[in-house]
């Protein structure tokens, strides 16, 4: 509660500083459009911008780079409604509903879903980090090698259920996404490989590259086959007054789908290298098992949308969780945010509220703020946001491509990224035409070497022993849990088989 | 005359172009992540290299491969010396465990520049007063002690005079990832005590999480002066320092490695440069370059060979 306090009275004198203010400003909407390009993404974003925080006071720079944060994790659903193409790994599954809804028409009510649905998530973090931040960082050490198994084992099968249609293409895109995981140096033992010898592939297929590849490319050609002058149409006017009022009043309807897929997401957020892309594949499995009408899931419906838009933008305040309580990055973003910090001379962990306990209620403020001024930004420029992808596509689609092209290399400074993009792109596009989906791919190259990595640092630590996975409370409970998923799916399976009779 | 102009032109291009190095930016390639400890130092030299000569340092971070992705790509570099690598023991434990092809000999070594020591930790509720009591249990207990190292890495090659020592009675656990990975299982019970550097640690040393069993450098550090060396607890054997070094693609010209090596010098006698160097990356400043550099090279390197025959990681 006093933490509370303290973050309403010195963090908010700070953020509202007129300088600091405007810092977050821009923050927020460099983050937006960097997560609604695809290919660019909040990691990017932080980090281009960590130079211009050196000559910055400290507190300043936090606010910049944390707004940055936030708006590149939320922007991502603007691309993945109007173009189909998920702006950020943390948005695959945005496309899914928010894209035929807004086909249907209904653009201004799907972009509105995204906003506030981003807000939900972003908001209740934030209360989430500031008043529990060191008790649940420390509960999540409890967290090792085998819960984190167990966990990827139940994020399996949570998201199985999204995997309809024909099972034997599921398992073979599995067993590629598996096989491409593999590819470069082991997690243990760092040997190579299936490098085939060339070094490029010692360091792996990067997830940036190869989602862009998929999911991207193939949209930007299927767009270029088609006969329409432009992918979002001219007359899209943005959202209505009575559709932002009809979105939150979904979102009040809905309100137990959005606080499962805020747990979901915040608490994935907290565990360290797990991230955004698998809290949204998650959530929305979970979301479409646990509902009344799996079968409408992908078809247009606010439920997707708000299942994969909360859990996303909740995941962002889990993951500060553990880099301001004992400095560990929870994903990509946080570990640019911690150089952040780092360069400043200050270190996040334990000694950081005793030592700058202004710039931790400072960083709690700008979250806050940040959210605020997000949903802001979103109302106020959807407009534009949609007048620029509504360009005819002779302009829009190279840009896009080129944008891709630029996130991939910014990723590690490297051009063989470019290529995997590309290469991948082209496999995307044929996968498209065979009718063969790209998802069990994903999934398999996100989940995989989680449960590798762990399994095998669980085995070293317990000298061979498989015992923990059932023996630790933890990871049986989430063997459990997937248990449990596993059966209401078939029950959904059988129930959906038995209506359609 | 229009010739003799032309020439002269290039006459006066060439002579420039070899007396005035740097003429533009120099990429300074760090193989590890923005933020973490190699980058966090170069970023300050980079900085005072910028105050006292007005050259800017491009530092680049091209991770993965624990250090190697971003080695390789100075190895195929132009040697122009435009293109430098941030780099320290890495370079010999991922050429003796496979994981690298290349070792120091295959770049220029330009200098060192700063040394970091290392740390094995704790946590607080362990009967073990320093390293010596941990590795008796050990001896005493087979099988029961989780030591913690990422394989392959420098932290692999730390602990393996301390599995010998202990006549292999711990358990080797493995990481995947580096220092702060190490730090969360130590916290959380799922190992017991690892080699961590001294930046990673100081913050959980100083707030009570973590208890220091040694420190692994020659002398005692200046920044944990109550915290004995390995060497005094009688692990001959286990001196391990992390030494940031500059290398530049073979062949690059010695001009210019001079240049480039005498500006690092310099900077590191600012006060400002190694107060900054001590508060936010817990580094001494240690220059060494030419013949001292290269016999220290060769020493590290057959030791790294040594430990990596002794321990079965390379035939």
């Amino acid at each position: 509660m006093e933490v509370l306090v303290q973050t309403v009275t010195v963090g908010f004198s700070q953020i509202f500083q007129p300088i600091n203010l405007l810092l977050l400003f821009v923050g927020v909407l460099w983050g937006m459009i960097f997560g609604a390009i695809p290919g660019l993404t909040a990691t990017m974003g932080v980090a281009l911008a960590i130079p211009f925080t050196f000559s910055m006071k400290p507190i300043s720079g936090l606010v910049l780079l944390t707004g940055i944060y936030i708006g590149g994790v939320s922007g991502g659903f603007i691309s993945a409604t109007l173009l189909n193409m998920p702006g950020t790994p943390s948005s695959i599954t945005t496309c899914f509903d928010a894209y035929p809804m807004s086909k249907q028409g209904k653009s201004g009510l799907a972009l509105a879903l995204g906003l506030f649905s981003s807000f939900f998530g972003g908001m209740l973090g934030v209360f989430f980090l500031i008043s529990l931040a060191s008790m649940i960082a420390r509960a999540a050490l409890k967290f090792g090698p085998f819960e984190y198994f167990s966990l990827a084992v139940m994020a399996f099968v949570a998201v199985s259920s999204m995997l309809g249609g024909n099972i034997l293409k599921n398992l073979i895109g599995i067993a590629l996404g598996l096989i491409l995981s593999c590819i470069g140096a082991d997690p243990i033992t760092s040997i190579p490989r299936l490098t085939f010898r060339f070094t490029e592939l010692q360091s792996g297929i990067a997830l940036l590259p190869l989602l862009v590849g998929l999911f991207c490319i193939p949209e930007i050609i299927a767009d270029i086959e088609s006969e329409a002058e432009r992918i979002v149409p001219e007359e899209s006017r943005g959202m209505k007054l009575s559709e932002v009022f009809q979105a939150t009043k979904i979102l009040f309807k809905q309100i137990g789908n959005a606080l499962r897929s805020f747990a979901i997401g915040f608490i994935i957020g907290v565990f360290p290298g797990i991230g955004g892309a698998t809290a949204n594949i998650i959530s929305y499995g979970v979301a479409r098992s646990s509902s009344k009408y799996p079968e409408k899931f992908g078809t247009g419906i606010p439920d997707g949308i708000i299942a994969s838009e909360v859990s996303n933008n909740a995941s962002v305040g889990g993951a500060m969780v553990p880099l301001l309580a004992l400095g560990i990055p929870g994903d990509a973003v946080t570990a640019i945010l911690l150089g952040g910090f780092m360069i400043h001379g200050i270190n996040p962990g334990p000694l950081m509220f005793k030592y700058n306990p202004d710039l931790v209620f400072g960083v709690y403020a700008a979250q806050f703020w940040g959210n605020i001024v997000m949903l802001l930004l979103g109302i106020l420029l959807m407009k534009f946001y949609i007048y620029s992808l509504s360009f005819p596509k002779q302009y829009l689609l190279p840009l896009i491509t080129v944008c891709a092209a630029v996130g991939a290399f910014g990723l590690n400074n490297r051009i063989f990224d470019i290529w995997v993009m590309l290469i991948f792109g082209v496999v995307g596009y044929v996968l498209k035409k065979l009718d063969f989906p790209v998802l069990p791919i994903i999934i398999a190259f996100v989940l995989g070497p989680i449960a590798e990595s762990n399994l095998r640092q669980g085995l070293t630590a317990s000298a061979g022993s498989f015992a923990p996975i059932f023996t630790r409370p933890l990871s049986l409970t989430l063997l459990i849990l997937a248990a449990f998923l596993f059966v209401l799916g078939r029950v959904l399976v059988k129930k959906g088989e038995s209506s359609k009779c | 005359m229009g010739k003799r102009f032309f020439v002269m032109l290039l006459t006066l291009f060439v002579i420039v172009s070899f007396a005035a190095y740097p003429t533009g930016p120099i990429k300074v390639v760090v193989p590890y992540a923005a933020g973490g400890a190699s980058d966090v130092q170069v970023r300050i030299i980079a900085k005072y290299v910028k105050q006292l000569f007005g050259w800017d340092f491009a530092v680049v971070n091209i991770t993965g491969g624990g250090g190697s992705t971003g080695a390789r790509e100075v190895l195929k570099a132009k040697p122009d010396g435009y293109t430098v690598l941030w780099y320290h023991q890495s370079i010999f434990s991922n050429f003796h465990v496979g994981t690298a092809e290349f070792n120091y000999y295959d770049f220029t070594p330009v200098c060192i520049a700063t040394r970091g020591n290392r740390v094995v930790v704790t946590r607080p509720d362990t009967p073990w007063k320093n390293l010596k009591d941990a590795i008796e249990d050990a001896k005493k207990n087979p099988g029961k002690i989780r030591l913690g190292a990422e394989i392959g890495a420098t932290s692999h090659f730390q602990v393996i005079p301390m599995q010998m020592a202990a006549n292999n009675g711990f358990i080797l656990a493995a990481s995947s990832g580096g220092d702060m990975d190490r730090i969360t299982k130590i916290l959380g019970g799922h190992m017991d005590l690892s080699p961590i550097a001294l930046s990673a640690a100081v913050p959980f040393l100083k707030s009570g999480e973590l208890k220091a069993l040694a420190v692994l450098s020659p002398e005692r550090d200046p920044f944990l002066p109550d915290v004995p060396t390995a060497k005094e607890l009688g692990l001959e054997e286990l001196v391990f320092t992390q030494d940031q070094m500059f290398f530049m693609p073979k062949g690059t010209p010695e001009e210019i490695v001079k240049t480039f090596a005498n500006a690092i010098k310099q900077v590191l006698q600012l006060k400002e440069c190694v107060d900054e160097l001590a508060e936010k990356a817990f580094v001494i400043p240690m220059y060494m370059d030419g013949e001292e550099m290269l016999n220290f090279l060769k020493w590290e390197d057959e030791r790294f060979d040594r430990f990596a025959r002794a321990a079965g990681l390379k035939k």
